[in-house]
């Protein structure tokens, strides 16, 4: 197992580095100059050339590389051009929220996404399964988007029990940040919850048709330790997979329902960064959630070791 | 195996019983809480205005009577600069910098700058100087005075940032603590508006020097009616009332919230549940449905300090068609300019067929233009050369595609095929910016105002800072723009101005005007005198705001 996680480990830097020099140039070769992207084009010389310096537009792009990547190691991210503060601060202020989000909906269409997976599984062909899975699958087929206007004009606008925009912290003020977290996190959640249910479902129904659910049966153990102590735990696996994958909207947030819900996270800070060429804050966002999505997928591959021996062994 | 699992699925059932009440149990908990969260929640929807005279003009209440409330005003564009007057690139910047800023001077009904900040001012041609006085005891919010000095620091500061309005100051006399002399190395008539308005917006130097100008820029402490309290950035600013108000009994209200609402789906529904008072920037979706609910824009048409725009041909490069008069005058003749105008005349547009708004001092009423002539055009382009058309690039912001679209099927009219190249706002800065250049027709957007000299002086001189590269810069031109700039009366600024309006137009077409855009400001039935979109595009009246009860 040890060598797994050094092997896998090793493959994730390698990943890391290649998405850095990816993100490094591409970012410049986007089209734009960034001093006009910064400072808009109502500028004289004179402003060009102080911006240009201070960008270090003037140094080589492989010493810019090299700069960068020896600032990265010591924490340090660059400095926002557009944002006028470094880097670091405006992904500490945007990353809690839009991890908030995140966590919350991981937790949430993780956790009825199973449970509604094995009650439709165990339920196969019953009113209850036929039921999930219908709404399963109008859940899949529903744009994010469109959930979210449709929550905003009966919640807010109708309805006016729930605010159509902004974010607060729970510590902040708890119940103002329950109204506000409702909606977007309903817009968030239902896609995922609808995924995994789906998944779930048919995994489920694959593994208590496998023999050794039958032997369990035969022997006489209860239906609920058949489900839970024999088929939940492999019928996980596609979960797991499912779940490490959505560790990236954990960090790079979903842009529409920020946008829509006017909530200052990191999607919608990525997307004004590339548009407005803000070249340090793009290459941080894009290095960190490459390294999210890496580190989410060496726990998911380890994970899968550890739910299923034969992978161990393998 | 049916029969099995059916046998065995008895201890199911009551396992399923067991998800069941788990599922139940969810359910309840989450009703529970949205009812928790919802109690107390939603306010009635107000009424709606049906003319601005009725937002603007307050009636017979006290100065007690408009006290209180918060101003929920929302932008549709993002903020980079709000403290730091020299580094802001757009209006509505300006707008959010008033709350804690205050001009020297600012324009009133009838677009005359007047002082506001300052106590008075006074120009002189013959002595190459313009005098500022200011008021008494007026100070910062961070309790440093408000002198000379400080208005001195805050033009040099706007100078050394690189921004060329204020140029022709060549030096800048204290001459007591409250009277400083700007001394001009050569006579310039828009030096008042340039000096007290658009680099009038006074910081507290004190501030300045000891955060820095990063910190500045996110920090607005100025002396005006608002204090700064902080910015969310990309999602709201907030401001509180400055108690310390050089006036007494203003401002009116507890503070003001600028919130960022990238969505227009959600401007409107937040306006619809009354969650927001102000909508200040507006788009074809929110003013249709201001239309649906009844309300009418509290801004009105604007005779100087609006956005015009058009198009741009690339003048100066002879290997492109567009170099001869006669094809960019076809051009001109090519597209119903009118009947554009008029489709988006719901968001604030005015046809113009000069640079300059309808109405204002400098418009040339002699000015022909290129009237809707199809047959003219391919007249003109048969006479260039062009008889069967060209084929040519049309570059606009992606935001903007659906305009170009239309200018594209009347130009097909006369034979021109244009393909459309949408741009990012980057790239087209790129393009207009003092080193750039574009080879074929730029939709363009840029100042509407009435001086139009110092406008025109931006684009079309050696010296200029915007879309330089791209245009011919004629000598009568230069010297008519020189001339206005140097009237020493105001008669004979209007005269030369409207010789200038003429010429680019008329003699050069070097510009196609479609509209003079004024800002389009929706506001609640409950908010008073805030004049935004109002007076200038630039600026509003934050200390006279109030909300009725």
């Amino acid at each position: 197992m040890a060598q797994f996680i050094i092997k896998r480990l090793i493959q994730s830097v390698i990943v890391i580095f290649i998405v850095s020099i990816f993100t490094f140039l591409l970012t410049y070769l986007m089209p734009g100059d960034p001093v006009y992207a910064m400072l808009g084009g109502d500028i004289t010389q004179e402003q060009y050339d102080i911006a240009y310096k201070e960008m270090g537009l003037d140094k080589p792009i492989f010493i810019r590389y090299v700069n960068w990547c020896g600032n990265i190691l010591e924490g340090d991210f660059g400095k926002s051009y557009k944002y006028r503060m470094p880097v670091i601060d405006l992904i500490k202020e945007r990353l809690p929220i839009t991890m908030y989000f995140g966590v919350l909906s991981i937790i949430i269409s993780t956790t009825l996404g199973i449970i509604l997976g094995i009650l439709s599984a165990t339920k196969r062909g019953k009113l209850t399964d036929t039921i999930i899975t219908l709404l399963a699958n109008l859940g899949a087929v529903m744009p994010l988007f469109w959930l979210a206007v449709l929550g905003m004009s009966l919640f807010a606008m109708q309805l006016k029990w729930l605010p159509s925009y902004g974010f607060t912290f729970p510590t902040d003020n708890f119940v103002t940040s329950v109204k506000q977290t409702i909606l977007p996190l309903f817009a968030l959640s239902v896609g995922a919850i609808a995924g995994t249910t789906r998944q779930m479902r048919s995994s489920m129904l694959e593994v208590i048709r496998q023999d050794y659910i039958r032997t369990a049966r035969a022997k006489g153990v209860k239906e609920s330790k058949v489900i839970s102590g024999h088929a939940l735990k492999n019928a996980l696996i596609p979960i797991v997979t499912l779940t490490g994958m959505s560790f990236r909207n954990v960090v790079s947030g979903s842009t529409s329902v920020e946008i829509i819900f006017s909530i200052a996270g990191t999607g919608q800070l990525l997307v004004s960064s590339v548009l407005s060429k803000d070249v340090a804050t793009t290459q941080a966002c894009i290095l960190i959630v490459a390294v999210v999505v890496s580190i989410a997928n060496l726990i998911v591959d380890i994970s899968y070791g550890y739910i299923d021996p034969r992978i161990r062994i393998q | 195996m049916f029969t099995n699992y059916s046998n065995n699925s008895r201890g199911g059932k009551s396992s399923m019983k067991k998800f069941m009440k788990v599922i139940s149990l969810l359910v309840i908990t989450s009703l529970l809480l949205v009812s928790v969260a919802c109690s107390g929640s939603g306010s009635p929807a107000d009424t709606t205005n049906t003319a601005n005279e009725s937002a603007q003009a307050s009636g017979n209440e006290t100065a007690s009577d408009k006290q209180g409330g918060v101003l929920r005003i929302a932008y549709g564009d993002k903020f980079n600069c709000i403290g730091y007057p020299a580094g802001s690139t757009t209006y509505y910047e300006n707008q959010v910098m008033d709350a804690a800023l205050e001009t020297l001077g600012r324009y009133d009904e009838s677009g005359v700058l007047v002082p506001y900040l300052a106590e008075g001012f006074k120009m002189d041609a013959d002595a190459l100087t313009l005098t500022i006085n200011l008021r008494k005891d007026v100070k910062f919010h961070d309790g440093t005075v408000c002198d000379a000095e400080a208005v001195k620091w805050n033009f040099e500061e706007f100078k050394a940032s690189g921004r060329s309005e204020i140029n022709d100051v060549a030096s800048i006399e204290v001459k007591d603590p409250l009277t400083l002399v700007l001394h001009l190395s050569k006579w310039n008539n828009s030096i008042a508006d340039a000096a007290l308005f658009t680099a009038g917006r006074i910081i507290s130097p004190t501030y300045f020097k000891a955060n820095g100008k990063d910190v500045a820029i996110a920090n607005p402490v100025g002396t005006g009616p608002f204090k700064f309290v902080k910015w969310e950035r990309d999602a709201r600013i907030v401001f509180e009332k400055n108690k310390d108000y050089r006036v007494k009994g203003q401002p009116y209200l507890d503070g003001i919230e600028v919130v960022f609402m990238p969505d227009t789906t959600t401007i409107v529904s937040a306006m619809r549940a009354g969650e927001i008072d102000v909508i200040a920037t507006v788009d074809g979706t929110v003013s249709d449905a201001m239309e649906v609910d009844g309300r009418a824009p509290i801004s009105r048409p604007l005779t100087s300090g609006t956005i015009m725009n058009g198009l741009m041909p690339t003048s100066n490069d002879p290997s492109l068609p567009f170099h001869k008069l006669k094809v960019r005058q076809a051009i001109a003749h090519a597209i119903d300019k009118e009947a554009i105008v008029a489709m988006n005349k719901k968001l604030g547009w005015a046809y113009s067929n000069q640079w300059t708004p309808p109405g204002s001092w400098s418009y040339n009423e002699a000015t022909v233009g290129y009237p809707y002539n199809v047959a003219k055009a391919k007249q003109l382009l048969a006479e260039a050369g062009y008889p069967n058309g060209f084929t040519c690039k049309g570059y606009v912001n992606s935001g903007d595609v659906k305009l170009m679209e239309v200018t594209q099927a009347y130009l097909a009219e006369v034979g021109i095929k244009m393909e459309i190249v949408p741009i990012e706002s980057a790239k087209e800065n790129e393009m207009t910016g003092i080193k750039g250049t574009w080879d074929g027709i730029l939709r363009w957007a840029g100042r509407g105002e009435a001086d139009i000299a110092p406008v025109y002086a931006r684009t079309l001189t050696d010296e200029g800072v915007r879309c330089v590269g791209g245009v011919i810069h004629p000598e009568d031109i230069k010297k008519l723009i020189d001339s206005a700039v140097a009237a020493k009366t105001f008669d004979e600024k209007v005269a030369i101005s409207k010789e200038l309006s003429k010429k680019v137009i008329d003699d050069y077409c070097l510009l196609i005007p479609f509209a003079s855009i004024s800002s389009q400001v929706y506001s609640t039935d409950k908010v008073k005198d805030s004049h935004l979109g109002y007076y200038h595009i630039s600026h509003w009246t934050p200390e006279l705001v109030w909300i009725e009860k």
